[in-house]
């Protein structure tokens, strides 16, 4: 908000509340409520703060970095869930004969996780929920094959 | 509430189905689509009787994101007035003006997606939006002129996907097949040849 031109040397929160009682419609009071913590804003107050300040509404309620992903392709990711996503990940790329196929499942996984703006506990939830998405690799069976076969059998069946 | 503005309601699980068969998910994309069209996403909505919508998605983030933000509420492709069955859409034509640059932001621009679009087809019991993104800045509008063949693409990949759905669903329905699907998998069984077949159209 200081960035943004809207300080004020006078209020308490170094913020004028009357900027942001003026941009999204509502009572000082309310306003007042917000800078100090007293209440929360509903998310469609928060999407109306967070365009009018031009920042996402992750980072206006949690505070969290503004994502990096770009058309650079870079992701950024916090080392532990890097290793904790290659710890699970070990015992299927010691069983699957594609590599390709690891590749592209793990890096597509981190971008997931990155892209997520959620406490790093809960990030590995989701690493193992998608990590038990490959349970066919215990039968050393790859789901690409399985899927070209069931293609193949239609073709024969259609032709 | 009125039909016109109804909103669906999504499936208990639709934060974390695209997880839980993310491999299943990704591979029936990298292996029959990938890099057609530019095509760089894909995912697979589908809208029971209930009016009740799960996602088949190969960038699960976006859903989990847009669902844990509450954005999902602001974007019109859920709200039924905008199903339409043989429809295009430009994502961005379905926002709402008030929340445009927070819906690009943050489903369009955090991905690198240049453009996102859906094309949509009412099957027996439910209705299938066909979601797509691409990374490539090709013609906007080259998807719009490409509509029956991204509905073929997104029919092929319903018939994989549908076995996931049918485990999220009540009781033993069986999913309705797409008729067109079996001749178009021939012609995506090689991408060189889907590519060939395209390049004619």
């Amino acid at each position: 908000m200081l960035k943004k031109g809207y300080g004020s040397c006078s209020a308490a929160h170094g913020v004028s509340p009357i900027a942001i009682s003026k941009a999204i419609g509502c009572y000082n009071e309310m306003s007042l409520r917000y800078l100090d913590g007293r209440s929360v804003p509903t998310p469609e107050i928060a999407l109306k703060i967070a365009e009018w300040l031009e920042i996402s509404p992750a980072y206006l309620l949690y505070g969290e970095a503004e994502s990096t992903h770009s058309l650079d392709n870079k992701i950024f990711i916090d080392k532990d869930i890097i290793e904790y996503t290659l710890k699970k990940m070990i015992p299927l790329i010691k069983k699957s004969n594609d590599e390709l196929e690891i590749i592209s499942f793990f890096n597509s996984l981190l971008s997931d996780v990155s892209l997520i703006n959620m406490e790093n506990d809960e990030l590995k939830k989701v690493v193992d929920l998608a990590i038990k998405s490959t349970a066919f690799f215990n039968d050393k069976i790859t789901i690409g094959s399985k899927i070209n076969g069931s293609i193949n059998a239609d073709c024969q069946a259609a032709s | 509430m009125d039909q016109s503005t109804q909103i669906v309601k999504l499936h208990p699980d639709a934060k974390i189905i695209s997880f839980e068969h993310k491999l299943f998910i990704l591979n029936t994309f990298n292996k029959n689509i990938q890099g057609m069209l530019g095509i760089d996403y894909f995912s697979l909505m589908i809208v029971d009787s209930e009016k009740q919508v799960s996602f088949y998605s190969t960038c699960p983030a976006l859903e989990f994101s847009l669902i844990s933000d509450n954005l999902w509420e602001l974007d019109g492709i859920f709200k039924a007035e905008n199903h339409q069955d043989g429809a295009f859409f430009f994502w961005d034509e379905l926002y709402p003006d008030t929340f445009k640059k927070t819906l690009i932001k943050e489903k369009e621009t955090k991905f690198g997606f240049l453009s996102g679009f859906y094309v949509m087809k009412q099957l027996k019991d439910v209705f299938a939006i066909y979601s797509f993104a691409t990374k490539s800045q090709k013609e906007k509008e080259m998807y719009r002129h490409s509509k029956d063949t991204l509905i073929k693409i997104g029919d092929c990949l319903y018939n994989e996907l549908k076995s996931i759905h049918s485990q999220y669903v009540m009781g033993d329905k069986v999913k309705p097949s797409v008729s067109s699907a079996s001749s178009y998998l021939k012609l995506i069984i090689d991408n060189s040849k889907c590519k060939k077949w395209l390049l004619r159209k």
